[in-house]
């Protein structure tokens, strides 16, 4: 499952850490989620679709060995 | 959204200082364990093997007080990898109590010594090199 978490974070202008504070996660997980290490929950998945004000879909995206 | 009925389904662990007092536990039961075994010493009239079990109770009790506290930031990757560590365990303590009396019927050993402990003390183990290991990796 590939992401656009770090573009997201760059058109907000934000670091790890200031994502990981507003989110209520650690700075490693943010950097999981964003390396494809690990994949959240919904309702962070969610949290963080409302925080970049677009859809989880858009940040979200399956790949062809995820199916 | 209302997530608080999500976060009922999360792990009920102990706020973050136990794991001092559980690493004092381990330290001090370590201190005391090595002192029993190199000296006959005798505490309010006990056996050395009645204080060993009671000192090696205490080291998995730290043990285990490590492995059930929160970490500093408590989020849901942590409770992730610590579902992965305690599956780990779990194998690590069938895998131990299957092959712990073959190998001491192989190799003469005593049979039924202490298994209850050892077996306790390999998952505990296993359950924070898993933990270790993973929080390494993921971060």
């Amino acid at each position: 499952m590939k992401n656009t978490i770090k573009v997201e974070r760059a058109k907000k202008n934000i670091t790890q850490q200031e994502l990981a504070d507003k989110l209520g996660v650690s700075r490693q997980t943010i950097n999981s989620i964003e390396s494809g290490r690990y994949i959240p929950s919904t309702t962070l998945a969610l949290k963080m679709s409302h925080y970049f004000d677009t859809t989880v879909n858009a940040i979200f995206t399956l790949e062809a060995d995820d199916e | 959204m209302n997530t608080s009925k999500l976060n009922k389904n999360k792990l009920l662990l102990l706020p973050y200082k136990f794991k001092f007092v559980g690493l004092l536990m381990i330290v001090l039961t370590a201190v005391v364990g090595f002192t029993i075994k190199l000296t006959d010493i005798s505490w309010w009239g006990m056996q050395k093997t009645q204080m060993k079990v009671l000192v090696v109770d205490l080291f998995i009790l730290g043990l285990f007080l490590i492995a059930w506290t929160k970490d500093e930031k408590e989020d849901e990757m942590l409770e992730h990898i610590r579902l992965v560590a305690i599956a780990m365990s779990f194998f690590t303590g069938i895998l131990s109590s299957i092959l712990h009396p073959i190998f001491d019927i192989a190799f003469g050993g005593a049979l039924g010594d202490s298994y209850g402990q050892q077996q306790i003390i390999y998952m505990l183990l296993t359950y924070h090199f898993t933990f270790g290991f993973r929080k390494l990796t993921m971060a």
